[in-house]
């Protein structure tokens, strides 16, 4: 820069007039000089500053499953543990040796787990013994020091970023945390000078360009530390004079305003060690998991070396595409780092013989799930700027189990196999008590980030409606219990467009009188039309809304059987009332958000509101269990085990447009939809698509029993099944049913009124469903 | 081991006694449960597993620091491994009151009862601190209710 302004300053001098004196042209065009050199350098300087400010702690969220627990009595099958283990990055290794690390044979597990600082405690990095006995951890011990453990929570698996556009991303690492021999070996082969110069190095300059003549190209760079960070802050890469000169000029900034281990740190996280598809990774930290699996921390000296190695050229030295390569450069570092004396001959001797030790691509993340990122981005952002998101570094605790979402999504692969591949598909898995959001699938190609359908897609949700109809009407136990009869024939009613309209049963027929319980069981229309009017439109809306689904503007006497429309995600917050026996619990996706250093910044607490008696809530939910031992949910049972009581309920809407099944064990609810983004007929009723779907993912993750123990206020009767009437145990058609205490049938059968000692009418109603 | 047993039956005690004290006015029945120890019944013992009782005692201690939010996240994971625990969700609850969360205290309290399956004594604590919880959110009719309820199960005869 200096050499051009002289060069003009040549030149005006010859043209102008020889009558001026030299000297004063000389002056005008010095001080010209230092002024534009001035302004020019404290532009630089703000940039500097605000590069080197701003840019390096640019991070984006680093998103975790929620980490698997571990104890004596956890249902846990060994495909699970494995699937774990797998989203986990753990690798195989016959002794468990070294953190991230597992071996399983039989039912017998070693694991060697990394350490990890959760916000309520710490994790060790420990060797443990896992026993795996019928689907449950049976033994929990310490694989070094021997002894039972009550409890071990591995390290979250990291499930994705959110990445500001242009994806970068990092791991940040302190100073103090990184390997000393990595630091003193990456300064031995860069920057032999950098504690001692002021951000340029004349001495390397002069050895690269010696190196460079005697080669005849340019074959090695006299680039500092320093100028390769302020390289860095720029994003083109010409090598033009002007480039070079502003490099220098901020470099010798950058070494005046910070100091030496402020520059290095920043280095350590900002170097650019390669591409992982769209993702660059820049950093030690990152470049370690990218590369090894494996934290910075406890890398051992052959790892450390590749990695000063690919600092040279990420691309070129790619260790997975060009091994020879990028091991003849490793061990031309491992000399360099013995002959400067930065680690002993055998250990660098060892280093050398050792394995490139690379793991497989995409070791970080290593699937994509896209749907679960976006529940998350969108609950956060009640809470956070998306920038903050992208680039504060933050750490977002999430609710995902990773063998719940693979179970989910394998499911759904095996059930629509053969279907045509416009059918969609969409899931949401909670855990019933917590609210917790275990499992998201937005499409049918799960790893797509498309339209997120278990978010999005609203649509009308068929039969689903139907339990808070009854609900509904089961709040009021002097008019309805569950052997109420109800009218199924005929009807006409007036539609939304005040036409006459006359609903139908699925089958098309009609039974006269039907008990309130199988109507919902068998799903039948026409009686759930009669006892929602009767309860009355605006005692189903408040229902509806009291169990957390969001309402339409106007509801018509079709919307009984479900036109509302609504997202899966909506019909999850719904059964979740149901299923947790009238709690409502806000779905939650993020338990904690924390600083990248783990200091906590929000914890999103369990909150729950009884929004529902106990016992109405039980009959519902009784009925729901019928309807999957006698009703529209039998087909489940193809896939699960006859002991396991659940509920559910299935929902088809006009010409088959929408497959839904929404349902629950204990611990575990599952809504599923299938259909057609073009919203055209897809032939599958409920029972026939998203069923099949949802059983088969219950299977594979083995739910609780429903407690079908009645809670106070609810006792067993004998009743009619034909007119409803009490009965008593061994009368002909006699069936036992829940009902509110105190509020049985008033009337009883002859049976019923000869046998019906007190003993007698109360019972255990679900005995029946085992027959 | 032993200790951890009797910890886990006396820190709902250790909770209530602290809840107790807050609320100024309180009528003598309130104030009740602080005074009463009970000896750990053998079942229990039974009933939580190691790792619910390592969760316990670690919220106990956070707890008794003043760490609300690490009490409860303690509690949550400990409800993550036995959903059905009375214990914990009352535990629960009052956490949630000393961070004078009064609405969730209830709930939470509410839940316990869920599942308090004719274990009276904890049923009469959970409806005290409802009651309680009540009374500082300004329901004072709900709190009669809950006080009555709490009274019932006094005169019926703990265990």
């Amino acid at each position: 820069m200096a050499r051009r302004r002289s060069s003009s300053s040549r030149r005006r001098g010859r043209k102008a007039p020889t009558r001026l004196p030299w000297r004063r042209v000389f002056l005008v065009a010095g001080l010209f000089s230092v002024v534009l050199l001035g302004g020019w350098t404290a532009w630089l300087d703000h940039a500097v500053r605000s590069q080197f400010e701003g840019k390096r702690w640019s991070v984006p969220a680093t998103v975790y499953a929620r980490p698997l627990e571990l104890y004596v009595g956890r249902p846990l099958t060994q495909a699970q543990l494995r699937e774990e283990l797998d989203v986990l990055g753990y690798r195989q290794n016959p002794e468990a040796r070294g953190s991230g690390t597992w071996h399983g044979s039989g039912g017998d597990y070693l694991l060697g787990t990394r350490a990890f600082q959760y916000w309520d405690g710490a994790e060790p990095a420990r060797r443990i013994r896992v026993g795996l006995r019928n689907a449950r951890v049976a033994t929990l011990r310490d694989a070094d020091r021997g002894g039972d453990l009550p409890l071990v929570r591995l390290d979250p698996a990291r499930i994705g970023n959110i990445y500001p556009a242009h994806r970068e991303d990092r791991l940040l690492v302190r100073l103090e945390d990184v390997p000393g021999t990595l630091v003193q070996g990456l300064l031995a082969v860069e920057d032999r000078d950098f504690y001692s110069h002021w951000g340029l190095s004349p001495t390397s300059i002069l050895r690269a360009a010696a190196a460079n003549i005697r080669a005849g190209r340019v074959v090695q760079g006299g680039s500092t530390i320093t100028q390769q960070l302020v390289k860095n802050f720029y994003l083109t890469s010409d090598r033009t004079l002007l480039r070079k000169g502003n490099e220098a000029i901020m470099a010798l900034l950058l070494e005046w305003r910070y100091d030496k281990d402020d520059i290095l740190q920043t280095y350590l996280n900002e170097v650019y060690l390669g591409q992982d598809r769209e993702r660059s990774i820049h950093g030690f930290g990152l470049g370690s998991r990218y590369l090894f699996g494996e934290p910075l921390e406890n890398l051992p000296l052959a790892h450390q070396a590749l990695m000063i190695a690919m600092v040279k050229g990420p691309s070129y030295y790619d260790p997975r595409r060009h091994p020879d390569r990028a091991l003849a450069r490793r061990n031309l570092v491992l000399n360099v780092m013995e002959e400067t004396g930065v680690v002993g001959a055998a250990a660098a001797e060892a280093a050398r013989r050792a394995p490139l030790g690379v793991v497989p691509a995409s070791s970080g993340p290593r699937r994509g799930y896209p749907a679960f990122l976006n529940l998350v981005q969108r609950h956060l952002q009640r809470d956070y700027r998306a920038e903050d998101l992208q680039t504060e570094g933050l750490r977002i605790f999430t609710t995902m189990a990773p063998s719940v979402q693979s179970a989910t999504e394998a499911a759904i692969a095996r059930q629509l196999r053969g279907q045509p591949k416009e059918l969609e598909a969409a899931a949401v898995m909670v855990d019933v008590e917590s609210g917790e959001v275990l499992a998201l699938v937005g499409g049918r190609d799960p790893r797509y980030a498309g339209f997120n359908r278990a978010l999005d897609a609203r649509r009308p949700i068929g039969s689903l409606i139907k339990p808070s109809v009854y609900l509904a009407a089961l709040e009021d136990p002097a008019r309805y219990g569950l052997g109420t009869v109800l009218d199924d024939s005929p009807l006409t009613l007036e539609d939304d467009l005040r036409q006459p309209w006359e609903p139908r049963n699925f089958d098309r027929m009609f039974r006269g009188n039907v008990l309130l319980v199988d109507a919902l069981a068998q799903s039948w229309n026409i009686p759930t039309i009669r006892l929602g009017m009767d309860v009355g439109l605006p005692a189903v809306r408040r229902t509806v809304d009291r169990l957390g689904a969001p309402l339409p503007r106007r509801v018509h006497p079709s919307y009984l059987l479900g036109t509302g429309e609504l997202a899966p995600v909506d019909v999850a917050q719904m059964y979740q009332t149901l299923a947790s026996g009238g709690f409502r619990t806000p779905l939650r996706s993020v338990r904690e958000v924390t600083q990248q250093d783990g200091t906590p910044l929000n914890r999103y607490a369990l909150s729950t509101t009884r929004a529902f008696e106990p016992g109405p809530v039980h009959l519902v939910n009784a009925a729901l269990v019928t309807a999957m031992r006698q009703g529209t949910g039998r087909g489940a049972y193809r896939f699960l085990p006859e002991s396991l009581m659940v509920a559910g309920k299935t929902g088809t809407t006009g010409d088959t447009r929408d497959s839904w099944f929404a349902g629950y064990g204990a611990d575990l609810l599952g809504v599923i939809w299938l259909g057609r983004d073009d919203n055209t007929a897809t032939g599958l009723t409920g029972s026939s698509g998203a069923l099949p779907v949802w059983a088969d993912a219950m299977a594979q993750m083995e739910p609780r029993s429903i407690d079908l123990a009645p809670p106070d206020g609810v006792e067993g009767m004998w009743v009619d099944e034909f007119t409803g009437l009490l009965s008593a145990q061994g009368c002909e058609g006699a069936r036992s049913l829940p009902y509110m205490a105190g509020h049985g049938p008033a009337e009883a059968t002859a049976c019923g009124r000869r046998r019906g000692g007190d003993g007698n009418r109360v019972a255990d109603w679900f005995r029946g469903l085992f027959q | 081991m032993k200790t951890s047993v009797h910890a886990f039956w006396l820190i709902p005690m250790l909770f209530i006694a602290g809840c107790a004290v807050v609320p100024p006015d309180r009528d003598p029945a309130d104030r009740a449960p602080a005074e009463e120890r009970e000896a750990a019944p053998e079942q229990e013992a039974d009933r939580a597993a190691p790792a619910v009782v390592a969760l316990l005692d670690q919220a106990d201690t956070a707890s008794a620091d003043g760490e609300h939010g690490r009490a409860a996240a303690l509690l949550e994971r400990a409800l993550r491994i036995d959903s059905t625990n009375p214990v914990l969700w009352h535990n629960l609850a009052v956490v949630r009151y000393r961070e004078t969360n009064y609405a969730q205290a209830e709930s939470m309290a509410m839940r316990s009862n869920r599942y308090a399956d004719g274990r009276r004594e904890l049923m009469m604590r959970n409806w005290q601190l409802i009651a309680v919880s009540r009374e500082l959110s300004g329901n004072s009719k709900g709190a009669e209710e809950a006080k009555a309820r709490a009274k019932a199960l006094q005169d019926g005869g703990g265990r």
